[in-house]
């Protein structure tokens, strides 16, 4: 039995839901994988319990990101707007899963949205989250994607605000064990699928034409017919450049692919503007 | 007894020598290059041609068929050819103002090849743009103008962030906005901690938030500004790449069209809105069909492009010889002026410069146009629509909808084209006078009038030059030639068709059409030529189809329905004649009329005119007759005269006064008491002096009375009394003549009623002597007794019983 067929089946997709449309984007994504994979959606509404707090103090002020005004905010509001959050991303979820037939639950948490991930994140397979929420955000990975980075989540699936469409699929094989994982992962998630391309990162010809071979061979099994990216030497940033002149919808990545290294992996995730599905 | 002899068979009818026409058939006879019997109507085409001036546009007046059109075109062709080639014209978005599109004129034959330059132009942006917007360098630089903004807010943030964290507070996103909270331990907070707070440290964290929060509004106030610039920035960016892409390609059509100005300023907004509307063609045009209730919809993008940057050829002169010579047949305000057109989108009916449609004024632009005047003025708005554009010079379309304000659909005010072009009108005589008396636009703008002769005077020359045009004729509509005895019969039929045997007709449009029945009736006798009995026969064919009418006459006579004396004599009664004009034909018949008289205050009644039968023409005639009567018998006593006429069995109007001088011959006849022959018919109108005058229609009119003679049997004392003046009009039938020829038949020409009286009658007419008395038993002195009886007893009817005399005192 070898590393990739030890592939623990992805059953359980938690996605973390919020009002904004990064946060619809990502459901979306993550009802179509969970489409491919027969798993089930779980959906997930965290009641910042900052900003409840926040409510609560006396001299609390928003400044409205449109308007530009500030103005008192007062716990019945915030109340109310968090439980019409909290009701649209049900319904959203409600509508996005029984178009792709699959099963779904959603609940509601309050608390820190971190910490409620993390602790719901250890029940799911994979979990999907948008890049950032906030439309200002202060880093390319919002708080909660970098703390969702640092937590023990076997899969993470994050994707950044969606431009445009773009179906195209790729993947970053060393050939790994855990690089296997990600192939035969890509092989259920792109079934049907003819545009995959495939980063071989080998440093001589030999090794090339090995992982091009296991590639081909793992993928046919799929009725895939991937093209090849021979990557000869490992730099982020033209790695980077290459995933998007490809216009690369999703990328599938070993988090420890030795090939990367994981601060070659974190620093990808930063540089890229694709969805990333982040195998750990 | 009358001394008037009838005419001699040589003076009913005048015949062509074939001799003198010195051809054997009409394949010998050259070309005719000259026109024919106008020359007052070609001088006055050439005059307003030539002359270029406003309002020199030209009227042809003249009867149908007199061939004013084709004269009127082998003269335009003519000049045409010497004239340069019009310009094209085309119409072209205008981007500034969409329902105003601009004119273009461009060289001949330069109109085409810019529609297709334009549209590979647009083909190649298609593929230009994308690829622009698809480099990398593209990409890299939007995306680093992208980044750029983002490290501007996330710095903007992040400085505030770290100040808020240095004072133990944090950035919270809100639902519809940031607010800053107070941390103790990372967290946020709660309203109990917060309570639980010595006073100083509740007052610290307010004064902190304070400033923090200004900081906030501050950056918050910056974000809309910072995304206006970097979106400026991003289209300036596009700009460039747009321009890169498409600035070669502009390049390349303005180094064709340098020498057009015009061209090159389009070529200028082009640019310009290529740049604006650079999205058109970055998104694919191909994709999923739009459908809408499952109706596929024509793709409103697909053609957008080409729409808005292509060129809609109006008038094409490629390929043409001079200037244009246009004739429209249907000369609607639409099919003249040009128009809109509509498309039907999704219930919506949208238009743009595409749709506009040239009319015949743009087609004719820099040449000539030939219209229809019947027609034109028969099509609502068309002649104003016309008029319009002559006066200003200039084609401004615009729909009958919008003139009248019926259609309040989003339509288009394309740009006015400068209009030059010579407008040449054909038509009747009386459309001519009826738009010169009441339109006074025609006068100024239908300068020149072309007058078109129906006849030409006849003579040996006229002949050899009529039989030239006969062969042209036949040479066109490739008919079996001539021979000189079947010209000569035509000729002979053209002067009985101008009803003058002086004359020749010049009815082009009926000699043709002889020529071809003639050709008809020879290749039905496989003959190689055409000779005279084919001409003949296609006469009699002809008469033959289309008198029906005629016949139901004559047969109503013979039958005796309609009452008619051809011998014997009678009182008051006699044979007039009268012409009645049905299609094609023409045919005249005797009418009986008669006359009573009584005592009365000297008026003569004419019944057909009591009872609204009569033509005022007809009336006018009768009057005469009391003038005539009054001035040659009662000038010194009143005319206590009471006549009625009438033409008996006439159910339809009478009119004309052709009948006046039979109505006279039958009140003398009434009044003297003395008969009329009835083998004699009578034409001919009288005037108060006694004198006959000519009258219309000579030739049908006797030949009517023949007829009816001829059913009964031609004793040799009918015949005909016809004014003196119309012996020139003769071209009777060849039976006719025979008959004539034969003494079975006569016609009589008469200058004064004297001569016709005698002649019907058989008494003398009676003149004056010294004392002013006419010749016992005259007709003028029972005449003159009949009205002074008349007014004797006139006289006693007036006074008192007792002072009456009795009329033989």
């Amino acid at each position: 039995m070898t590393l990739a067929q030890q592939l623990t089946p992805i059953r359980r997709i938690l996605v973390a839901l919020d009002a904004s449309r990064a946060s619809v984007d990502v459901l979306e994504a993550a009802a179509a994988m969970a489409a491919q994979l027969e798993a089930e959606l779980e959906g997930l509404y965290v009641e910042d319990i900052n900003l409840l707090r926040l409510a609560g103090l006396p001299f609390s002020r928003e400044v409205g990101l449109a308007s530009a005004r500030s103005r008192r905010v007062v716990s019945a509001d915030v109340g109310r707007a968090l439980r019409r959050e909290a009701e649209r991303a049900r319904h959203a979820l409600e509508v996005i899963a029984t178009r792709r037939q699959v099963h779904y639950s959603f609940r509601v948490a309050r608390g820190q949205v971190a910490a409620e991930l993390l602790a719901a994140a250890a029940q799911a397979d994979l979990v999907a989250l948008a890049t950032a929420s906030m439309e200002i955000r202060r880093t390319r990975l919002g708080s909660t994607a970098r703390a969702m980075l640092a937590s023990p989540a076997r899969a993470l699936l994050i994707l950044p605000p969606r431009e445009d469409a773009r179906a195209a699929l790729a993947i970053v094989y060393d050939g790994s064990p855990r690089a296997s994982q990600v192939l035969a992962l890509a092989g259920q998630i792109a079934h049907g699928t003819s545009a995959v391309t495939v980063f071989l990162l080998a440093d001589h010809p030999e090794e090339e034409q090995r992982q091009r071979a296991e590639v081909t061979r793992v993928l046919a099994g799929h009725g895939i017919r991937p093209e090849f990216e021979w990557v000869v030497e490992v730099d982020i940033a033209q790695l980077a450049r290459r995933v998007r002149e490809l216009r690369v919808g999703t990328l599938l990545v070993a988090e420890d692919c030795p090939g990367l290294g994981r601060a070659g992996v974190h620093e990808l995730l930063q540089a890229i503007d694709c969805a990333v599905l982040l195998l750990r | 007894m009358s001394t008037i002899k009838p005419l001699p068979p040589e003076s009913l009818y005048q015949r062509v020598d074939p001799a003198t026409l010195a051809f054997k058939t009409t394949a010998e006879l050259a070309e005719l290059t000259d026109v024919i019997g106008q020359p007052r109507a070609t001088e006055a085409i050439q005059f307003g041609i030539g002359i270029v001036r406003d309002g020199y546009n030209l009227f042809v007046l003249g009867e149908p068929g007199t061939g004013k059109h084709s004269i009127v075109r082998r003269y335009l062709d003519e000049r045409a050819s010497q004239r340069p080639v019009a310009s094209d014209w085309c119409y072209v978005n205008n981007f500034d103002e969409p329902h105003r599109p601009r004119a273009l004129r461009l060289p001949p034959g330069r109109g085409v090849p810019f529609r297709q330059d334009m549209e590979r132009f647009v083909e190649d942006l298609r593929s230009a743009i994308p690829g622009a917007f698809e480099s990398e360098e593209y990409r890299a630089r939007r995306h680093e103008l992208e980044e750029e903004l983002k490290e501007r807010h996330e710095q903007a943030f992040s400085e505030l962030g770290r100040e808020a964290e240095a004072h133990d507070f944090v950035l919270v996103r809100t639902p519809t906005g940031m607010a800053l909270a107070p941390t103790r331990k990372g967290e946020v907070i709660s309203p109990a901690e917060f309570e639980k707070l010595p006073d100083e440290e509740q007052k610290r964290i307010g004064t902190v938030l304070e400033t923090l929060q200004e900081q906030l509004e501050k950056i918050v106030h910056q974000l809309p500004q910072w995304r206006r610039e970097a979106q400026q920035r991003l289209r300036d960016l596009d700009r460039d790449f747009v321009m890169s892409a498409v600035g070669h390609l502009i390049e390349e059509l303005r180094k064709r069209y340098a020498d057009l100005p015009d061209v090159l300023t389009h070529l200028e907004a082009v640019q310009e809105a290529v740049i604006e509307h650079a999205d058109d063609f970055r998104r694919g045009e191909e994709g999923a069909e739009i459908s809408f209730l499952g109706i596929p919809l024509p793709r409103a993008a697909a053609g957008a492009a080409q729409r808005r940057y292509g060129v809609n050829v109006l008038v094409d002169n490629s390929g043409a010889k001079g200037a244009p010579v246009v004739y429209t047949d249907e000369p609607s305000h639409p099919k003249l002026i040009g128009r809109v057109e509509h498309l039907a989108q999704m219930g919506a009916l949208i238009t743009d410069f595409t749709l506009i449609k040239a009319g015949a004024l743009h087609l004719a632009n820099g040449g000539y146009l030939i219209l229809d005047a019947r027609k034109l003025l028969m099509q609502p708005y068309a002649w104003e629509g016309l008029k319009r554009c002559l006066t200003a010079r200039a084609l401004r379309i615009e729909s009958l909808g919008q003139m009248l304000s019926l259609i309040s659909t989003v339509s288009l005010e394309p740009e006015p084209i400068p209009l030059d072009v010579k407008v040449v009108m054909l038509g009747d005589r009386f459309l001519y006078y009826l738009l010169y008396h009441y339109d006074p636009d025609f006068r100024e703008l239908f300068k020149v009038a072309a007058d078109f002769e129906e006849t030409m005077d006849r003579s040996p020359e006229a002949q050899q030059l009529h039989a030239r045009m006969l062969a042209d004729m036949v040479r066109r509509d490739d008919l079996l030639p001539f021979d000189s005895e079947a010209v000569a019969r035509v000729l002979e039929h053209g002067a009985r068709q101008a009803s003058d045997a002086q004359k020749l007709s010049l009815r082009m449009q009926d000699l043709v059409d002889l020529l071809r029945e003639s050709d008809y009736w020879a290749r039905s006798n496989q003959r190689e030529v055409v000779s005279a009995p084919d001409v003949q026969r296609a006469i009699d064919a002809r008469v033959r189809r289309a008198d029906r009418v005629r016949e139901k006459v004559q047969e109503g006579i013979r039958r005796g329905m309609l009452l008619l004396d051809t011998a014997g004599e009678q009182v008051g009664q006699v044979n007039a004649l009268s012409v009645v004009s049905l299609g094609e034909l023409d045919f005249g018949y005797p009418t009986r009329l008669t006359a009573r008289v009584r005592m009365g205050k000297g008026e003569v009644l004419d019944i057909q005119r009591e009872v609204e039968l009569g033509g005022p023409i007809h009336s006018k005639g009768v009057m005469i007759l009391a003038g005539f009567l009054g001035a040659r018998f009662a000038a010194d006593h009143p005319l206590a005269l009471s006549a009625t006429l009438v033409f008996e069995q006439t159910y339809g109007t009478v009119e004309g006064d052709s009948a006046s001088c039979a109505e006279l011959y039958a009140l003398l006849s009434a009044l003297a008491e003395v008969p009329i022959a009835q083998s004699l018919a009578i034409t001919g109108s009288v005037n108060q002096h006694g004198e006959v005058q000519p009258i219309g229609g000579v030739n049908e009119k006797i030949e009517g009375f023949f007829d009816v003679c001829a059913q009964r049997g031609l004793t040799g004392k009918q015949g005909v009394l016809i004014p003196q003046a119309n012996v020139q009009h003769l071209m009777l039938r060849h039976d006719v003549v025979d008959a004539c020829r034969q003494g079975r038949f006569h016609i009589y020409p008469v200058t004064d009623v004297d001569q016709g009286i005698e002649l019907l009658t058989g008494v003398p007419a009676g003149t004056r002597d010294s004392e002013g008395r006419f010749a016992e038993g005259s007709i003028n002195a029972r005449v003159e007794q009949r009205l002074l009886i008349l007014a004797e007893l006139a006289r006693l009817f007036g006074t008192p019983p007792e002072e009456h005399s009795g009329p033989e005192s």
